[in-house]
Protein backbone atom coordinates (compact mmCIF):
# COMPACT_ATOMS: atom_id res chain seq x y z
CA UNK A 1 0.00 0.00 0.00
CA UNK A 2 1.25 3.47 -0.92
CA UNK A 3 1.00 5.45 2.30
CA UNK A 4 1.41 8.71 0.41
CA UNK A 5 -1.44 8.32 -2.08
CA UNK A 6 -4.19 9.82 0.12
CA UNK A 7 -2.48 13.19 0.39
CA UNK A 8 -2.03 13.39 -3.37
CA UNK A 9 1.62 12.45 -3.87
CA UNK A 10 1.93 11.96 -7.66
CA UNK A 11 4.78 9.59 -8.51
CA UNK A 12 4.40 10.13 -12.29
CA UNK A 13 5.87 13.63 -12.12
CA UNK A 14 9.00 12.39 -10.29
CA UNK A 15 10.61 10.42 -13.15
CA UNK A 16 13.36 12.99 -13.66
CA UNK A 17 14.38 12.91 -9.99
CA UNK A 18 17.28 10.69 -8.91
CA UNK A 19 16.56 7.57 -6.90
CA UNK A 20 17.78 8.82 -3.50
CA UNK A 21 15.79 12.03 -3.68
CA UNK A 22 12.71 10.19 -4.91
CA UNK A 23 12.88 7.69 -2.03
CA UNK A 24 13.42 10.45 0.51
CA UNK A 25 10.47 12.51 -0.79
CA UNK A 26 8.31 9.39 -0.87
CA UNK A 27 9.27 8.63 2.73
CA UNK A 28 8.47 12.20 3.84
CA UNK A 29 4.99 12.22 2.32
CA UNK A 30 4.29 8.69 3.59
CA UNK A 31 5.27 9.79 7.09
CA UNK A 32 2.98 12.81 6.83
CA UNK A 33 0.09 10.62 5.73
CA UNK A 34 0.69 8.14 8.57
CA UNK A 35 0.63 11.10 10.99
CA UNK A 36 -2.68 12.24 9.52
CA UNK A 37 -4.11 8.73 9.79
CA UNK A 38 -2.93 8.50 13.42
CA UNK A 39 -4.62 11.81 14.19
CA UNK A 40 -7.79 10.59 12.47
CA UNK A 41 -7.72 7.46 14.66
CA UNK A 42 -7.35 9.68 17.76
CA UNK A 43 -10.31 11.76 16.58
CA UNK A 44 -12.28 8.55 16.01
CA UNK A 45 -11.54 7.32 19.55
CA UNK A 46 -12.41 10.69 21.02
CA UNK A 47 -15.66 10.91 19.05
CA UNK A 48 -16.64 7.39 20.11
CA UNK A 49 -16.15 8.42 23.75
CA UNK A 50 -18.28 11.56 23.36
CA UNK A 51 -21.02 9.95 21.31
CA UNK A 52 -21.38 6.85 23.49
CA UNK A 53 -22.06 9.13 26.46
CA UNK A 54 -24.55 11.24 24.50
CA UNK A 55 -26.35 8.54 22.45
CA UNK A 56 -25.57 5.40 24.48
CA UNK A 57 -25.71 3.42 21.23
CA UNK A 58 -22.74 1.73 19.55
CA UNK A 59 -24.08 1.95 15.99
CA UNK A 60 -24.78 5.69 16.09
CA UNK A 61 -21.52 6.32 17.94
CA UNK A 62 -19.31 4.43 15.52
CA UNK A 63 -21.07 5.82 12.43
CA UNK A 64 -20.85 9.41 13.63
CA UNK A 65 -17.24 8.91 14.73
CA UNK A 66 -16.19 7.53 11.34
CA UNK A 67 -17.86 10.53 9.71
CA UNK A 68 -16.14 12.99 12.07
CA UNK A 69 -12.72 11.39 11.67
CA UNK A 70 -13.06 11.53 7.87
CA UNK A 71 -14.06 15.19 8.08
CA UNK A 72 -11.03 15.95 10.25
CA UNK A 73 -8.74 13.92 7.95
CA UNK A 74 -9.90 16.03 4.99
CA UNK A 75 -9.61 19.32 6.90
CA UNK A 76 -6.03 18.33 7.78
CA UNK A 77 -5.32 17.31 4.19
CA UNK A 78 -6.62 20.65 3.03
CA UNK A 79 -4.64 22.65 5.61
CA UNK A 80 -1.45 20.73 4.98
CA UNK A 81 -1.56 20.52 1.22
CA UNK A 82 -2.33 24.22 0.92
CA UNK A 83 0.77 24.93 3.01
CA UNK A 84 2.90 23.10 0.46
CA UNK A 85 3.41 25.68 -2.26
CA UNK A 86 6.21 27.08 -4.32
CA UNK A 87 5.09 30.68 -4.21
CA UNK A 88 7.97 31.76 -2.03
CA UNK A 89 10.69 30.05 -4.02
CA UNK A 90 12.50 31.25 -7.15
CA UNK A 91 10.40 28.83 -9.16
CA UNK A 92 7.38 30.62 -7.79
CA UNK A 93 8.17 33.65 -9.94
CA UNK A 94 7.53 31.53 -13.01
CA UNK A 95 4.58 29.76 -11.41
CA UNK A 96 2.75 32.95 -10.52
CA UNK A 97 3.70 35.04 -13.56
CA UNK A 98 3.49 32.74 -16.53
CA UNK A 99 4.40 35.64 -18.82
CA UNK A 100 7.99 35.30 -17.57
CA UNK A 101 8.00 31.93 -19.16
CA UNK A 102 6.03 32.69 -22.32
CA UNK A 103 7.94 35.84 -23.15
CA UNK A 104 10.88 33.98 -24.73
CA UNK A 105 8.45 32.26 -27.05
CA UNK A 106 6.76 35.34 -28.41
CA UNK A 107 8.99 34.99 -31.53
CA UNK A 108 7.16 31.76 -32.36
CA UNK A 109 3.83 33.52 -32.56
CA UNK A 110 5.29 36.62 -34.21
CA UNK A 111 6.82 34.64 -37.00
CA UNK A 112 3.80 32.43 -37.39
CA UNK A 113 6.02 29.42 -36.85
CA UNK A 114 3.70 28.01 -34.24
CA UNK A 115 0.87 27.70 -36.73
CA UNK A 116 2.78 25.28 -38.85
CA UNK A 117 3.76 23.04 -35.95
CA UNK A 118 1.95 19.85 -35.09
CA UNK A 119 1.16 18.76 -31.51
CA UNK A 120 4.28 16.58 -31.23
CA UNK A 121 6.52 19.50 -32.04
CA UNK A 122 4.73 21.70 -29.48
CA UNK A 123 5.13 18.96 -26.86
CA UNK A 124 8.85 18.83 -27.63
CA UNK A 125 9.17 22.58 -27.15
CA UNK A 126 7.37 22.30 -23.79
CA UNK A 127 9.48 19.31 -22.76
CA UNK A 128 12.74 21.06 -23.60
CA UNK A 129 11.66 24.22 -21.88
CA UNK A 130 10.76 22.24 -18.75
CA UNK A 131 14.20 20.56 -18.77
CA UNK A 132 15.93 23.91 -19.19
CA UNK A 133 13.97 25.37 -16.32
CA UNK A 134 14.84 22.36 -14.14
CA UNK A 135 18.55 22.79 -14.96
CA UNK A 136 18.34 26.48 -14.19
CA UNK A 137 16.99 25.75 -10.70
CA UNK A 138 19.61 23.08 -10.09
CA UNK A 139 22.41 25.52 -10.91
CA UNK A 140 20.70 28.23 -8.88
CA UNK A 141 20.11 25.95 -5.91
CA UNK A 142 21.49 28.28 -3.27
CA UNK A 143 18.93 30.92 -3.95
CA UNK A 144 15.80 29.00 -4.67
CA UNK A 145 14.21 29.10 -1.24
CA UNK A 146 12.91 32.14 0.56
CA UNK A 147 11.20 31.79 3.88
CA UNK A 148 8.65 34.55 3.43
CA UNK A 149 5.52 32.50 3.98
CA UNK A 150 2.56 34.56 5.11
CA UNK A 151 2.54 34.48 8.88
CA UNK A 152 -1.17 35.35 8.96
CA UNK A 153 -2.18 32.24 7.03
CA UNK A 154 0.14 30.16 9.23
CA UNK A 155 -1.47 31.58 12.39
CA UNK A 156 -4.96 30.87 11.05
CA UNK A 157 -3.98 27.28 10.25
CA UNK A 158 -2.46 26.83 13.73
CA UNK A 159 -5.56 28.31 15.43
CA UNK A 160 -7.87 25.96 13.51
CA UNK A 161 -5.74 22.98 14.52
CA UNK A 162 -5.54 24.10 18.17
CA UNK A 163 -9.35 24.32 18.27
CA UNK A 164 -9.61 20.82 16.79
CA UNK A 165 -6.98 19.50 19.23
CA UNK A 166 -8.67 20.98 22.30
CA UNK A 167 -12.05 19.65 21.18
CA UNK A 168 -10.83 16.10 20.89
CA UNK A 169 -8.07 15.93 23.54
CA UNK A 170 -10.58 15.70 26.41
CA UNK A 171 -12.22 12.73 24.68
CA UNK A 172 -8.88 10.96 24.39
CA UNK A 173 -8.13 11.67 28.06
CA UNK A 174 -11.55 10.27 28.99
CA UNK A 175 -10.66 7.13 27.02
CA UNK A 176 -7.28 6.83 28.78
CA UNK A 177 -8.80 7.18 32.26
CA UNK A 178 -12.05 5.31 31.59
CA UNK A 179 -11.49 2.66 34.28
CA UNK A 180 -10.74 5.17 37.03
CA UNK A 181 -13.69 7.38 36.06
CA UNK A 182 -16.06 4.42 36.07
CA UNK A 183 -14.71 3.41 39.48
CA UNK A 184 -15.50 6.89 40.83
CA UNK A 185 -18.96 6.85 39.20
CA UNK A 186 -19.65 3.50 40.91
CA UNK A 187 -18.56 4.99 44.21
CA UNK A 188 -20.91 7.97 43.77
CA UNK A 189 -23.80 5.63 42.91
CA UNK A 190 -23.18 3.46 45.97
CA UNK A 191 -22.95 6.45 48.28
CA UNK A 192 -26.04 8.14 46.88
CA UNK A 193 -28.05 4.91 47.14
CA UNK A 194 -27.38 4.97 50.89
CA UNK A 195 -27.37 8.69 51.56
CA UNK A 196 -29.99 10.05 49.20
CA UNK A 197 -31.83 7.43 47.16
CA UNK A 198 -34.24 10.03 45.75
CA UNK A 199 -31.44 12.23 44.46
CA UNK A 200 -32.09 13.72 41.02
CA UNK A 201 -28.48 13.10 40.03
CA UNK A 202 -28.70 9.41 40.91
CA UNK A 203 -31.94 8.74 39.08
CA UNK A 204 -31.39 10.88 36.00
CA UNK A 205 -27.65 10.79 35.37
CA UNK A 206 -26.08 7.84 37.13
CA UNK A 207 -28.64 5.09 36.63
CA UNK A 208 -29.62 3.93 33.11
CA UNK A 209 -33.20 3.99 31.89
CA UNK A 210 -35.24 0.88 32.68
CA UNK A 211 -34.09 -2.13 30.70
CA UNK A 212 -30.99 -0.37 29.35
CA UNK A 213 -27.34 -0.38 30.30
CA UNK A 214 -24.57 2.18 29.97
CA UNK A 215 -22.14 1.08 27.29
CA UNK A 216 -18.92 2.98 27.98
CA UNK A 217 -19.16 5.37 30.92
CA UNK A 218 -21.62 4.69 33.70
CA UNK A 219 -23.21 8.09 33.35
CA UNK A 220 -25.30 9.91 30.79
CA UNK A 221 -23.75 13.28 31.61
CA UNK A 222 -20.72 14.32 29.59
CA UNK A 223 -20.14 17.31 31.89
CA UNK A 224 -20.09 15.15 34.99
CA UNK A 225 -17.60 12.74 33.43
CA UNK A 226 -15.37 15.68 32.45
CA UNK A 227 -15.69 17.11 35.98
CA UNK A 228 -14.49 13.79 37.43
CA UNK A 229 -11.63 13.70 34.92
CA UNK A 230 -10.54 17.23 35.87
CA UNK A 231 -10.80 16.52 39.60
CA UNK A 232 -8.86 13.27 39.23
CA UNK A 233 -6.05 14.65 37.06
CA UNK A 234 -5.82 18.18 38.50
CA UNK A 235 -2.81 19.94 36.93
CA UNK A 236 -1.72 16.82 35.11
CA UNK A 237 -4.61 17.41 32.69
CA UNK A 238 -2.81 20.49 31.39
CA UNK A 239 0.29 18.39 30.71
CA UNK A 240 -1.81 15.83 28.84
CA UNK A 241 -3.57 18.58 26.88
CA UNK A 242 -0.20 19.98 25.82
CA UNK A 243 1.07 16.57 24.74
CA UNK A 244 -2.04 15.98 22.63
CA UNK A 245 -1.87 19.51 21.26
CA UNK A 246 1.71 18.86 20.15
CA UNK A 247 0.60 15.65 18.43
CA UNK A 248 -2.13 17.51 16.56
CA UNK A 249 0.03 20.42 15.37
CA UNK A 250 3.18 18.40 14.58
CA UNK A 251 2.30 17.63 10.90
CA UNK A 252 1.60 21.31 10.19
CA UNK A 253 4.80 22.44 11.90
CA UNK A 254 6.82 19.90 9.92
CA UNK A 255 5.22 20.95 6.64
CA UNK A 256 5.63 24.65 7.36
CA UNK A 257 9.13 24.60 8.80
CA UNK A 258 10.91 21.74 7.06
CA UNK A 259 13.11 22.93 4.18
CA UNK A 260 13.14 19.33 2.93
CA UNK A 261 9.49 19.79 2.02
CA UNK A 262 9.34 23.45 1.03
CA UNK A 263 12.49 23.18 -1.04
CA UNK A 264 12.03 19.50 -1.89
CA UNK A 265 12.18 17.86 -5.28
CA UNK A 266 8.48 17.06 -5.18
CA UNK A 267 7.42 20.69 -4.82
CA UNK A 268 9.82 21.72 -7.61
CA UNK A 269 8.59 18.98 -9.93
CA UNK A 270 4.99 19.86 -9.14
CA UNK A 271 5.65 23.50 -10.01
CA UNK A 272 7.46 22.54 -13.22
CA UNK A 273 4.60 20.23 -14.12
CA UNK A 274 2.06 23.00 -13.68
CA UNK A 275 4.20 25.48 -15.61
CA UNK A 276 4.68 23.06 -18.50
CA UNK A 277 0.96 22.19 -18.69
CA UNK A 278 0.11 25.86 -18.67
CA UNK A 279 2.76 26.56 -21.32
CA UNK A 280 1.53 23.71 -23.49
CA UNK A 281 -2.04 25.03 -23.40
CA UNK A 282 -0.78 28.53 -24.13
CA UNK A 283 0.92 27.34 -27.29
CA UNK A 284 -2.03 25.18 -28.33
CA UNK A 285 -4.44 28.07 -27.78
CA UNK A 286 -2.24 30.37 -29.90
CA UNK A 287 -2.32 27.80 -32.65
CA UNK A 288 -6.10 27.44 -32.36
CA UNK A 289 -6.61 31.19 -32.43
CA UNK A 290 -4.66 31.49 -35.63
CA UNK A 291 -6.58 28.68 -37.28
CA UNK A 292 -9.87 30.37 -36.33
CA UNK A 293 -8.63 33.64 -37.78
CA UNK A 294 -7.61 31.84 -40.97
CA UNK A 295 -11.06 30.32 -41.28
CA UNK A 296 -12.72 33.68 -40.77
CA UNK A 297 -10.51 35.20 -43.43
CA UNK A 298 -11.43 32.47 -45.85
CA UNK A 299 -15.13 32.96 -45.30
CA UNK A 300 -14.72 36.74 -45.63
CA UNK A 301 -16.91 37.28 -42.62
CA UNK A 302 -14.48 39.68 -41.13
CA UNK A 303 -13.12 42.77 -42.71
CA UNK A 304 -9.34 42.60 -42.72
CA UNK A 305 -6.89 45.43 -42.88
CA UNK B 1 23.42 20.67 5.20
CA UNK B 2 21.21 18.01 3.64
CA UNK B 3 21.87 15.80 6.63
CA UNK B 4 20.82 18.56 9.01
CA UNK B 5 17.61 19.02 7.08
CA UNK B 6 16.97 15.27 7.22
CA UNK B 7 17.69 15.22 10.94
CA UNK B 8 15.13 17.98 11.55
CA UNK B 9 12.34 16.14 9.75
CA UNK B 10 13.27 12.78 11.27
CA UNK B 11 13.33 14.34 14.76
CA UNK B 12 9.80 15.66 14.16
CA UNK B 13 8.55 12.22 13.16
CA UNK B 14 10.26 10.54 16.12
CA UNK B 15 8.79 13.12 18.51
CA UNK B 16 5.31 12.56 17.09
CA UNK B 17 5.43 8.81 17.61
CA UNK B 18 7.14 9.12 21.01
CA UNK B 19 4.20 11.29 22.13
CA UNK B 20 1.79 8.63 20.87
CA UNK B 21 3.70 5.97 22.83
CA UNK B 22 3.60 8.21 25.93
CA UNK B 23 -0.19 8.37 25.62
CA UNK B 24 -0.39 4.58 25.32
CA UNK B 25 1.76 4.33 28.46
CA UNK B 26 -0.63 6.69 30.26
CA UNK B 27 -3.46 4.35 29.27
CA UNK B 28 -1.62 1.39 30.81
CA UNK B 29 -0.75 3.18 34.06
CA UNK B 30 -3.89 5.33 34.14
CA UNK B 31 -5.00 4.16 37.59
CA UNK B 32 -1.81 5.38 39.26
CA UNK B 33 -2.08 8.83 37.68
CA UNK B 34 -5.70 9.34 38.66
CA UNK B 35 -6.42 10.56 42.18
CA UNK B 36 -9.75 9.01 43.18
CA UNK B 37 -9.67 9.70 46.93
CA UNK B 38 -12.25 12.45 47.47
CA UNK B 39 -13.78 13.00 44.05
CA UNK B 40 -17.04 11.21 44.79
CA UNK B 41 -17.54 13.31 47.95
CA UNK B 42 -16.75 16.51 46.05
CA UNK B 43 -19.26 15.67 43.31
CA UNK B 44 -22.00 14.79 45.80
CA UNK B 45 -21.28 17.91 47.87
CA UNK B 46 -21.33 20.14 44.78
CA UNK B 47 -24.64 18.67 43.72
CA UNK B 48 -26.15 19.14 47.16
CA UNK B 49 -24.88 22.68 47.47
CA UNK B 50 -26.45 23.53 44.11
CA UNK B 51 -29.79 22.24 45.38
CA UNK B 52 -29.65 23.88 48.77
CA UNK B 53 -31.73 26.93 49.47
CA UNK B 54 -30.04 28.03 52.65
CA UNK B 55 -26.89 30.10 52.64
CA UNK B 56 -23.95 29.26 54.90
CA UNK B 57 -23.40 31.48 57.90
CA UNK B 58 -21.52 34.60 56.93
CA UNK B 59 -18.70 35.36 59.32
CA UNK B 60 -19.38 39.00 59.54
CA UNK B 61 -19.28 40.27 63.11
CA UNK B 62 -22.39 42.40 62.71
CA UNK B 63 -24.50 39.57 61.36
CA UNK B 64 -23.25 37.02 63.86
CA UNK B 65 -23.88 39.32 66.82
CA UNK B 66 -27.46 40.22 65.92
CA UNK B 67 -29.10 36.86 66.61
CA UNK B 68 -26.31 34.59 67.81
CA UNK B 69 -25.15 33.50 71.22
CA UNK B 70 -21.72 32.70 72.49
CA UNK B 71 -21.12 29.13 73.65
CA UNK B 72 -18.20 27.62 75.46
CA UNK B 73 -16.84 24.08 75.19
CA UNK B 74 -14.32 22.95 77.79
CA UNK B 75 -12.60 19.60 77.99
CA UNK B 76 -9.40 17.80 78.89
CA UNK B 77 -7.44 16.39 76.01
CA UNK B 78 -5.63 13.03 76.01
CA UNK B 79 -2.59 14.66 77.59
CA UNK B 80 -4.80 15.90 80.42
CA UNK B 81 -4.45 19.52 79.35
CA UNK B 82 -7.42 21.86 79.65
CA UNK B 83 -8.86 23.02 76.34
CA UNK B 84 -11.56 25.57 75.67
CA UNK B 85 -13.32 26.91 72.63
CA UNK B 86 -15.68 29.89 72.40
CA UNK B 87 -17.98 29.88 69.42
CA UNK B 88 -21.22 31.38 68.13
CA UNK B 89 -24.46 29.57 67.33
CA UNK B 90 -27.44 31.15 65.68
CA UNK B 91 -30.41 31.36 68.06
CA UNK B 92 -32.96 30.67 65.34
CA UNK B 93 -31.07 27.56 64.28
CA UNK B 94 -31.17 26.29 67.86
CA UNK B 95 -34.89 27.01 68.20
CA UNK B 96 -35.69 25.20 64.96
CA UNK B 97 -33.25 22.30 65.29
CA UNK B 98 -35.68 19.85 66.91
CA UNK B 99 -38.49 20.59 64.46
CA UNK B 100 -36.18 20.25 61.50
CA UNK B 101 -34.89 16.88 62.74
CA UNK B 102 -38.38 15.58 63.35
CA UNK B 103 -39.51 16.74 59.91
CA UNK B 104 -37.10 14.41 58.12
CA UNK B 105 -39.12 11.25 58.89
CA UNK B 106 -36.52 8.88 57.48
CA UNK B 107 -34.58 6.05 59.07
CA UNK B 108 -30.95 5.19 59.65
CA UNK B 109 -28.65 5.62 57.72
CA UNK B 110 -30.40 8.12 55.38
CA UNK B 111 -31.03 10.58 58.23
CA UNK B 112 -27.29 10.79 59.00
CA UNK B 113 -26.66 12.26 55.58
CA UNK B 114 -29.57 14.70 55.84
CA UNK B 115 -28.53 15.92 59.28
CA UNK B 116 -24.88 16.25 58.26
CA UNK B 117 -25.79 18.15 55.17
CA UNK B 118 -28.15 20.42 57.05
CA UNK B 119 -25.92 21.20 60.00
CA UNK B 120 -22.47 21.45 58.48
CA UNK B 121 -22.92 25.14 57.72
CA UNK B 122 -24.61 25.92 61.02
CA UNK B 123 -21.53 24.71 62.90
CA UNK B 124 -19.17 26.77 60.78
CA UNK B 125 -17.98 28.94 63.66
CA UNK B 126 -17.20 25.96 65.89
CA UNK B 127 -15.36 24.24 63.03
CA UNK B 128 -13.47 27.42 62.22
CA UNK B 129 -12.37 27.89 65.82
CA UNK B 130 -11.27 24.26 66.15
CA UNK B 131 -9.38 24.53 62.90
CA UNK B 132 -7.74 27.73 64.08
CA UNK B 133 -6.64 26.10 67.36
CA UNK B 134 -5.27 23.05 65.53
CA UNK B 135 -3.24 25.34 63.30
CA UNK B 136 -1.98 27.55 66.10
CA UNK B 137 -0.95 24.48 68.15
CA UNK B 138 0.74 23.07 65.01
CA UNK B 139 -0.85 19.68 65.55
CA UNK B 140 -0.09 16.88 63.11
CA UNK B 141 -2.78 14.73 61.43
CA UNK B 142 -3.22 12.25 64.30
CA UNK B 143 -2.97 14.86 67.05
CA UNK B 144 -5.59 16.97 65.30
CA UNK B 145 -7.90 13.94 65.28
CA UNK B 146 -7.12 13.40 68.97
CA UNK B 147 -7.93 17.04 69.70
CA UNK B 148 -11.41 16.82 68.13
CA UNK B 149 -12.29 13.33 69.38
CA UNK B 150 -11.14 14.03 72.97
CA UNK B 151 -13.59 16.95 73.08
CA UNK B 152 -16.43 14.56 72.21
CA UNK B 153 -15.31 11.71 74.47
CA UNK B 154 -14.99 14.11 77.41
CA UNK B 155 -18.78 14.61 77.44
CA UNK B 156 -20.44 11.88 79.52
CA UNK B 157 -22.63 9.38 77.71
CA UNK B 158 -26.40 9.93 77.43
CA UNK B 159 -28.63 7.24 75.97
CA UNK B 160 -30.82 8.54 73.13
CA UNK B 161 -33.95 6.60 72.20
CA UNK B 162 -36.45 7.10 69.41
CA UNK B 163 -39.89 5.61 69.82
CA UNK B 164 -38.54 2.09 70.52
CA UNK B 165 -38.30 2.54 74.28
CA UNK B 166 -38.79 4.86 77.23
CA UNK B 167 -36.58 6.20 79.99
CA UNK B 168 -35.78 5.01 82.62
CA UNK B 169 -34.61 1.72 81.19
CA UNK B 170 -32.34 -1.21 81.81
CA UNK B 171 -30.15 -2.34 78.97
CA UNK B 172 -27.38 -4.95 78.58
CA UNK B 173 -24.74 -2.24 79.06
CA UNK B 174 -26.30 -0.48 82.05
CA UNK B 175 -29.19 1.20 83.77
CA UNK B 176 -30.31 4.63 82.63
CA UNK B 177 -32.23 7.27 84.54
CA UNK B 178 -35.34 9.17 83.50
CA UNK B 179 -33.52 12.47 83.10
CA UNK B 180 -32.65 13.80 79.67
CA UNK B 181 -29.54 15.68 80.72
CA UNK B 182 -25.82 15.12 80.94
CA UNK B 183 -24.93 13.18 84.09
CA UNK B 184 -21.41 12.66 85.32
CA UNK B 185 -21.89 8.89 85.64
CA UNK B 186 -23.09 8.67 82.02
CA UNK B 187 -26.54 7.40 82.98
CA UNK B 188 -28.65 10.13 81.37
CA UNK B 189 -31.39 9.03 79.04
CA UNK B 190 -33.47 10.89 76.41
CA UNK B 191 -36.50 9.24 74.83
CA UNK B 192 -38.80 10.15 71.97
CA UNK B 193 -35.97 11.66 69.92
CA UNK B 194 -37.68 11.24 66.57
CA UNK B 195 -37.46 9.86 63.99
CA UNK B 196 -34.51 7.54 64.66
CA UNK B 197 -33.05 8.18 68.12
CA UNK B 198 -30.26 10.42 66.92
CA UNK B 199 -29.63 14.09 67.70
CA UNK B 200 -28.43 16.40 64.98
CA UNK B 201 -24.82 17.69 65.27
CA UNK B 202 -26.20 21.14 66.12
CA UNK B 203 -28.33 19.75 68.98
CA UNK B 204 -25.36 17.79 70.33
CA UNK B 205 -23.32 21.00 70.30
CA UNK B 206 -25.59 22.86 72.71
CA UNK B 207 -27.36 20.01 74.58
CA UNK B 208 -24.20 17.85 74.92
CA UNK B 209 -26.44 14.80 75.19
CA UNK B 210 -25.57 12.00 72.83
CA UNK B 211 -24.98 8.30 72.47
CA UNK B 212 -22.87 6.40 69.94
CA UNK B 213 -24.37 7.49 66.62
CA UNK B 214 -25.03 11.09 67.68
CA UNK B 215 -21.34 11.34 68.59
CA UNK B 216 -20.12 9.59 65.44
CA UNK B 217 -22.26 11.89 63.31
CA UNK B 218 -21.05 14.98 65.16
CA UNK B 219 -17.39 13.93 64.86
CA UNK B 220 -17.91 13.13 61.19
CA UNK B 221 -19.46 16.57 60.54
CA UNK B 222 -16.61 18.44 62.22
CA UNK B 223 -13.79 16.36 60.76
CA UNK B 224 -15.25 16.08 57.27
CA UNK B 225 -15.63 19.84 57.07
CA UNK B 226 -12.02 20.18 58.18
CA UNK B 227 -10.96 17.93 55.29
CA UNK B 228 -10.29 14.62 57.09
CA UNK B 229 -11.14 11.35 55.35
CA UNK B 230 -13.66 9.94 57.86
CA UNK B 231 -16.89 7.95 57.93
CA UNK B 232 -19.77 7.03 60.21
CA UNK B 233 -19.50 3.27 60.83
CA UNK B 234 -22.25 1.02 62.09
CA UNK B 235 -22.36 -2.64 63.15
CA UNK B 236 -25.61 -4.60 63.17
CA UNK B 237 -24.21 -7.34 65.41
CA UNK B 238 -23.05 -4.79 68.03
CA UNK B 239 -26.00 -2.37 67.53
CA UNK B 240 -23.37 0.30 67.77
CA UNK B 241 -21.83 3.18 65.86
CA UNK B 242 -18.26 4.51 65.86
CA UNK B 243 -16.15 6.92 63.82
CA UNK B 244 -14.14 5.54 60.90
CA UNK B 245 -10.81 7.12 59.89
CA UNK B 246 -9.08 6.29 56.63
CA UNK B 247 -5.35 5.86 57.26
CA UNK B 248 -2.52 4.58 55.07
CA UNK B 249 -1.98 1.62 57.44
CA UNK B 250 -5.61 0.85 58.28
CA UNK B 251 -4.90 -2.93 58.23
CA UNK B 252 -3.05 -2.57 61.57
CA UNK B 253 -6.25 -1.39 63.29
CA UNK B 254 -9.74 -2.77 63.89
CA UNK B 255 -11.38 -1.67 60.70
CA UNK B 256 -14.60 -1.59 58.74
CA UNK B 257 -15.17 -1.14 55.02
CA UNK B 258 -17.29 1.02 52.78
CA UNK B 259 -19.45 -0.32 49.96
CA UNK B 260 -16.71 0.61 47.52
CA UNK B 261 -14.13 -1.38 49.53
CA UNK B 262 -12.37 1.49 51.28
CA UNK B 263 -11.06 0.63 54.76
CA UNK B 264 -11.64 2.78 57.84
CA UNK B 265 -9.94 2.36 61.23
CA UNK B 266 -12.57 2.26 64.02
CA UNK B 267 -12.65 4.79 66.83
CA UNK B 268 -14.98 4.48 69.84
CA UNK B 269 -16.30 7.88 70.94
CA UNK B 270 -18.52 6.99 73.89
CA UNK B 271 -15.66 6.40 76.36
CA UNK B 272 -13.11 9.01 77.42
CA UNK B 273 -9.46 8.39 76.51
CA UNK B 274 -10.31 5.67 74.00
CA UNK B 275 -7.48 6.08 71.48
CA UNK B 276 -7.42 5.33 67.79
CA UNK B 277 -5.95 1.85 67.45
CA UNK B 278 -7.64 0.32 70.48
CA UNK B 279 -9.59 -2.78 69.53
CA UNK B 280 -13.27 -2.39 68.74
CA UNK B 281 -15.45 -5.52 68.89
CA UNK B 282 -17.37 -6.80 65.87
CA UNK B 283 -16.46 -7.83 62.35
CA UNK B 284 -19.38 -6.42 60.39
CA UNK B 285 -18.57 -2.72 60.49
CA UNK B 286 -19.65 -0.82 57.40
CA UNK B 287 -19.42 2.85 56.47
CA UNK B 288 -22.87 4.39 56.06
CA UNK B 289 -21.75 7.98 55.64
CA UNK B 290 -18.37 8.88 54.13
Amino acid sequence: MDWNSQIGFDKTIMNKVDDNNFKRQKFIYSAIEIMLLTISILVFISSVVYSTIIFNNWFISITSSIFLSLVIFNIYRFLIITSINAQNSTIGEYLINHENHYYDFKFLTDRNEIYNMNEEQIKNIVYNRKNNLRLKFKEDNSNNYKMTASSLSFIIRIVIIIVIALLFSTGIELFIFQKSINFTLNEIVEKLKVQDPDSWMLNNILLPENGKQFIFFKSSSLLMVIEILESGLRNFKVVLDLILLLIFIMPLILISKSKEIKNGEYVKELALHEISISFYHFLISQKQCQSILDNLKKKKIMKMK
Amino acid sequence: MANNKEQLFNAGIYLFFILIVINITFYIVSETLFSKSTISDQIIDNENNKNKDEIPIVFNDTIVNIDSSLYSWKWKDFENKNQQILFMLNNDDIKNATNIREDFKIGIPEIYYKLFNYDKFKLSDLILKMKHNIKSKKLNYLNALNYVCSSIQFIPYTLVLGNEGKCPCKLSFGNFSAFCKVQKDGRGCCSNVLPSGVYSPLEFTYLKTGDCDTRSLFAYTILKQMGFDVAVMISDSQSHSVLGVNLPNTNNYSYGISLSGKKYALWELTTYDWRLGMEVEGDDWIAVLE
